[in-house]
């Protein structure tokens, strides 16, 4: 296949992942912003674990299960103890952050870190993680506007107060998309020493966890958006990758700021169109006597 | 009118000894609530009285502190809303519960499995049994007031409820809506079904119960038939026969009465207009051909004067509120006392003297996080202050004045405000709006919610501004507040002033017409 | 007609209220203490020589306590520019981007103008840090405000950004070629901060405090604070009684920007000389956690800061005396701002279920 094509695909699924794990999450209501730290987590944890066994495979569910349970503690903290959801997500992720530092320096020190094996071709010149990453966006799509439990979870993130009096169990969905969601973002991060760069360093995620958030707006939360989008950001990575190699006249710094200043302009339009789910963000509590 | 009662069988719904609190707040104080089969029965009592409270209980959504429910005399256990569904029960809450972005058709299956069900089928079949005609593909968020309030009983009909709790339904229904509403109401008893009726509105309950229970203060009063008991009997229990009110503006405000018999107040001779409105209207940010939110309204008030305007919620209330008082950008122009204050900032409406007291006071009245103190210092702290810096001793001590003069429950000036009840609250924001030496006082629905000394309360405080030489405003989606109130009423239609009658003079029915946009 | 109610409770009970609320504070800073305990002993080191190392080291002696001063500098700068905007409801994660554009704007001028006397140079330089960093947040401010576009996401983008331009800077455009990685040349003497004592502490630890302390004076007295509360407490209501929102909104983060902006001249002008790499450090990241630590008030930011800047001074000494890694102190200040989170939480908890108590009995 095209090497650009190839390029940007697999660009694109670390994107992915985090910004279906965002849409996920926020269709409850919880909106995280510790994804950062989270694909940081899935790193270190990925690496290690994949180092540790040898199996990449092994990585990427245990990166996962350590962002299921950041995940677990941001929605435990948000929904029942109603705390701020942006504190939390912010203090989440330098915890998430720290964590991958300290077990990266711990097992691995000052040494000259081994690289593991990548992630083998499936098809197409391309990694099963590609595969795994659009199937889940299709399915996702799929089961969020065509089945009960989907249209569940979007009541619970548009009026978890409407949900609630229908006997939906409000804390449990969002329990679950809060947890299911963050280990999304941490097979993100995982994927980045697996198939990029056969190490983890602390600069790896290099910003890729805020652009998913604005993905996630950008595609109006909804994952088959989120698929364009996700390719489209995917290829200006690659592009101003690309830049930098090759002699172009612009100096390669103006280059590599091409995707943040691309994010921005993006958010500007996204704010038009894009459908936020009404209870992004806030907390929801049964016995609370404010009217309306 | 009259249920068959077979004394063997045992009620519908039996509630014994519900006790619920609040923290320090007692709600609810061993209260028992009995439903026979195939009633209306009433649910009575002022604002505060525990009604809704009761329900929830009842509903699943609170969880009380002790007492026990029973279905057809077997126990039940509700600890969520899906065991109260389980059970038969059904509620239309006064705000309604709606996916703003969903159809009415998924609204209604919403929580429910639809395999193998054709749920447009089914709504449809509903529909026609108890007269609630909707389409089930519209998008709720479009649908009026009424319309929606038909998805909210078809969604607890849908769910095969025994018992359909109904709160305060009447309150954003014209005149003709509601007879409609109690139409169906009939039909769904007439089926087999029970409808409990929560309303602090006498008439209505005399018009459609079979049988009402009154609460006050979280405890159960009386529970009486409805061929035994007259409206004034009903009245003096809800109050309590020892502070029953003896303002008729209360009492018709409560619906106690009949309009005609407040006694006619002489509005003062003719004094000179201190407001002319011109041309107001606000433009809908859709743009295009979208109708304006406030469309053209033009006013002309005398000193002292109060002004009702009734209408449905959502036909531009909040807008033309905004609008009246500087919070929203508006065309035309505001002359009061000869100075034009359109087009300038809201700041110089409020040191003007135009005071807006709105209707949502948790989220546009008050500072919830902060003392009483920050919360009267609020609009009024760039007058206050010298050389930039606000004198807090000061501002303390006028707070403290204020809890006095106003009646204030609280513990302490620095009490967060959010954690006083809904008439506390409203006293703070009166005590507010009345430091600023109000000149135009704009009021949206005053006293919803609120318990009858507070209502009370409110009432007084309008009517001595009015005396004072203020212009009143009273924008109020209760009719007979309005009707109470006012010298003149006039009816707020799609963003547009419709009538314009003055006091005495005024038929619920042809303002329920013009409420609806039917020809004046 | 009622009892006479306080304008607030007499001043005994509300220096004993303080003490009381002081108490939870403490006891999630020492919870955040013992876990990280736990983690020390779990690597096989020992915590007694762990702690002692990191919280003494910057009493030892006096090189100690000017580096733990000079640290604490940017750090309560900082957590100045979160806090500010947060008052006002809004979170600004640029930090670091308005300090890497205030260093940029203090080499611009103390590099071309190296010429010029003291008294001219240093002022000069520090405004245009100053001026830079209020512009640059005034980027995200405008967009937060114009076109609605989440701060959160706007301030972290143009911190991307912000490298991107010091790299260019300190590689490119006025790069030093002595020497290695990204370097600028030094500013001219005339814009270095004066240094007094010994060893040498630049004056800007006093610029700093001075601006601490009117900072949180004005916070809580001036009209643009009580605005400022006002709008974080609640914008619909603040705006429907004329205080102009938006405008409070986009000022704050300017403002905030503007300080950041300063933290990046005083590194430049009082501690490298020039700008580099890394200057911003992870001053932003810490100074979120001050400012959350110190709950937003600006009165507690100094001390929380300073805190702070002692652990993160004593980390080195911490690794090579107990053999504990560096890292571990991060993960210790993310324990207790978690633990703090925590303990607000439960003693709300707490008075709710005492005051159900009471209404029971």
């Amino acid at each position: 296949m095209n090497e650009f094509l190839v390029l940007t695909i697999t660009a694109m699924v670390p994107f992915l992942f985090v910004a279906q794990g965002t849409m996920l999450s926020g269709r409850a209501g919880i909106f995280s912003v510790s994804q950062e730290g989270l694909m940081l987590l899935g790193a270190a944890v990925g690496y290690l674990v994949s180092l540790q066994f040898g199996s990449n495979a092994v990585g990427l569910v245990v990166a996962g299960l350590a962002g299921a349970v950041f995940g677990a503690a941001l929605a435990w903290a948000t929904t029942y103890l109603r705390m701020d959801q942006f504190v939390v997500g912010l203090a989440l992720f330098f915890l998430a952050g720290g964590t991958a530092s300290l077990l990266y320096r711990v097992v691995i020190g000052e040494d000259e870190p081994p690289r593991i094996p990548p992630l083998p071709d499936v098809a197409l010149g391309l990694d099963a993680l590609v595969y795994v990453a659009v199937a889940l966006s299709l399915f996702l799509w799929w089961w969020l506007y065509r089945t009960d439990a989907g249209m569940r979870l979007r009541s619970v993130g548009e009026n978890p107060k409407a949900a609630d009096s229908l006997g939906i169990n409000v804390t449990r969905t969002r329990m679950i998309a809060g947890t299911v969601g963050a280990a999304l973002m941490a097979i993100g991060g995982a994927y980045l020493p697996m198939v990029f760069s056969g190490v983890y360093a602390d600069g790896i995620v290099a910003g890729r966890g805020w652009i998913a958030i604005a993905l996630a707006f950008f595609g109006g939360w909804r994952p088959q958006f989120i698929l364009l989008g996700s390719a489209f950001f995917a290829a200006m990575d690659v592009l101003a990758q690309k830049a930098q190699v090759s002699g172009l006249a612009i100096p390669h710094q103006f280059v590599a700021m091409l995707p943040y200043l691309a994010t921005l302009l993006v958010m500007v339009f996204a704010f038009r169109w894009a459908l936020v789910p009404q209870f992004l963000g806030r907390n929801y509590d049964r016995e609370s006597r404010i009217v309306g | 009118m009259s249920e068959t009662t077979d004394t063997a069988a045992p009620p519908l719904l039996r509630m014994s000894g519900i006790r619920k609190t609040f923290g320090p707040v007692v709600a609810l104080d061993g209260v028992d609530f009995t439903v026979e089969a195939r009633q209306v029965h009433g649910l009575l009592g002022g604002n505060g009285a525990g009604k809704t409270t009761l329900m929830n209980v009842l509903y699943g959504l609170y969880d009380p502190d002790a007492g026990s429910i029973e279905i057809d005399g077997r126990p039940v256990a509700i600890a969520s809303p899906r065991d109260a569904i389980a059970a038969g029960i059904g509620m239309v809450h006064q705000t309604f519960l709606q996916v703003d972005v969903f159809t009415v058709a998924e609204n209604v299956v919403l929580g429910t499995s639809t395999k193998g069900v054709d749920a447009v089928a089914r709504i449809g079949e509903l529909s026609e049994r108890f007269g609630l005609a909707v389409d089930p593909t519209a998008r709720v968020a479009d649908l009026p007031v009424g319309v929606r309030q038909r998805v909210e009983i078809l969604k607890a009909l849908y769910r095969g409820a025994k018992v359909l709790v109904l709160d305060e339904p009447t309150t954003n229904l014209t005149p003709q809506e509601v007879d409609d509403l109690f139409g169906s109401m009939r039909a769904i008893v007439d089926e087999g079904m029970s409808v409990v009726l929560i309303t602090h509105k006498i008439r209505e309950t005399m018009a459609v119960c079979d049988a009402m229970t009154i609460m006050r203060d979280g405890r159960w009063v009386a529970t009486l038939d409805a061929a035994a008991t007259t409206a004034d009997d009903l009245a003096d229990r809800m109050v309590g026969a020892d502070s029953a009110s003896e303002d008729e503006t209360v009492r018709v405000a409560l619906g106690e009465g009949e309009v005609g018999e407040a006694t006619l107040v002489v509005p003062a001779a003719e004094s000179e207009v201190r407001l002319t409105v011109e041309g107001l209207s606000v433009a809908n940010p859709g743009g295009g051909d979208s109708p304006p939110l406030v469309d053209n309204v033009s006013l002309s008030l005398r000193r002292g004067e109060i002004l009702g305007i009734a209408g449905v919620a959502g036909n531009g209330q909040v807008e033309l509120a905004e609008a009246l008082t500087g919070c929203r950008a508006a065309s035309g122009s505001f002359v009061l006392d000869d100075v034009d204050l359109a087009g300038r900032p809201t700041a110089d409406w409020l040191a003007t003297g135009v005071v807006y007291v709105p209707e949502d006071r948790q989220r546009d009245g008050i500072l919830p996080g902060a003392g009483l103190t920050e919360n009267l210092v609020l609009g009024s702290h760039r007058r206050r202050a010298s050389r930039g810096l606000i004198n807090w001793s000061q501002a303390r001590r006028e707070a403290v004045q204020a809890i006095d003069e106003f009646s204030v429950k609280t513990p302490s000036a620095a009490t967060p405000c959010g954690q006083l009840s809904g008439g506390n609250i409203q006293r703070v924001i009166l005590a507010r709006a009345f430091s600023h030496d109000p000149q135009v006082l704009l009021l949206h629905n005053p006293t919803r919610g609120l318990d009858i000394a507070s209502t009370t309360f409110v009432y007084d405080r309008i009517r001595r501004a009015a005396a004072a030489g203020c212009v009143v405003i009273v924008i109020s989606e209760d009719l007979d507040e309005v009707i109470a109130l006012a010298d003149r009423v006039q009816v707020v239609y799609a963003g547009r002033l419709v009538g314009d009658v003055p006091r005495g003079a005024t038929d619920p029915y042809a303002l329920g017409r013009l409420m609806t946009g039917v020809g004046a | 007609m009622s009892t006479a109610v306080a304008a607030r409770p007499a001043a005994a009970d509300r220096a004993r209220s303080v003490l009381v609320s002081t108490v939870p504070y403490v006891l999630a800073v020492l919870a955040a203490f013992a876990v990280v305990a736990v983690i020390i002993v779990l690597l096989g080191h020992d915590p007694a020589k762990a702690f002692r190392a990191v919280l003494t080291n910057s009493f030892r002696n006096p090189t100690g306590m000017v580096q733990t001063l000079q640290k604490w500098v940017p750090l309560t700068l900082l957590a100045i520019a979160f806090a500010i905007p947060l008052a006002a409801g809004r979170f600004n994660i640029g930090g670091e981007g308005q300090m890497i554009l205030g260093a940029t704007g203090a080499v611009a001028v103390g590099i071309t103008l190296s010429e010029l006397p003291l008294v001219i140079l240093l002022p000069l330089t520090i405004l245009a840090g100053v001026v830079a960093g209020a512009l640059w947040a005034a980027v995200a401010a405008w967009l937060m405000e114009r076109y609605k576009v989440n701060e959160i996401l706007s301030t972290v983008l143009l911190n991307f950004v912000s490298f991107e331009i010091l790299d260019y800077v300190a590689s490119v455009v006025w790069s030093d070629p002595g020497a290695g990685g990204a370097v600028t040349l030094p500013i001219g003497v005339g814009a270095e901060l004066p240094a007094l004592g010994r060893p040498p502490m630049h004056v800007g630890v006093i610029l700093v405090a001075l601006l601490a302390a009117v900072a949180a004076f004005l916070a809580k007295r001036s009209v643009a604070g009580f605005e400022l509360s006002a709008v974080g407490l609640n914008e619909r209501a603040s705006r429907l009684h004329g205080i102009r929102t938006g405008r409070v909104a986009v000022l704050s983060m300017v403002v905030a920007g503007a300080v950041g902006g300063l933290a990046g001249a005083i590194e430049v002008a009082g501690v490298h000389q020039r700008m580099l790499e890394g200057i911003q450090s992870n001053f932003l990241l810490l100074g979120i956690i001050i400012g959350l630590i110190a709950r937003g008030s600006l009165t507690a930011v100094p001390f929380v800061a300073f805190g702070i800047a002692v652990l993160e001074v004593g980390a080195g000494s911490m690794q090579r005396v107990s053999g504990a890694p560096v890292e571990i102190v991060l993960i210790l200040e993310g324990l207790i701002l978690l633990f703090i989170l925590m303990s607000d939480v439960i003693m709300t908890r707490l008075r709710r279920a005492r005051a159900t108590k009471v209404a029971a009995a």
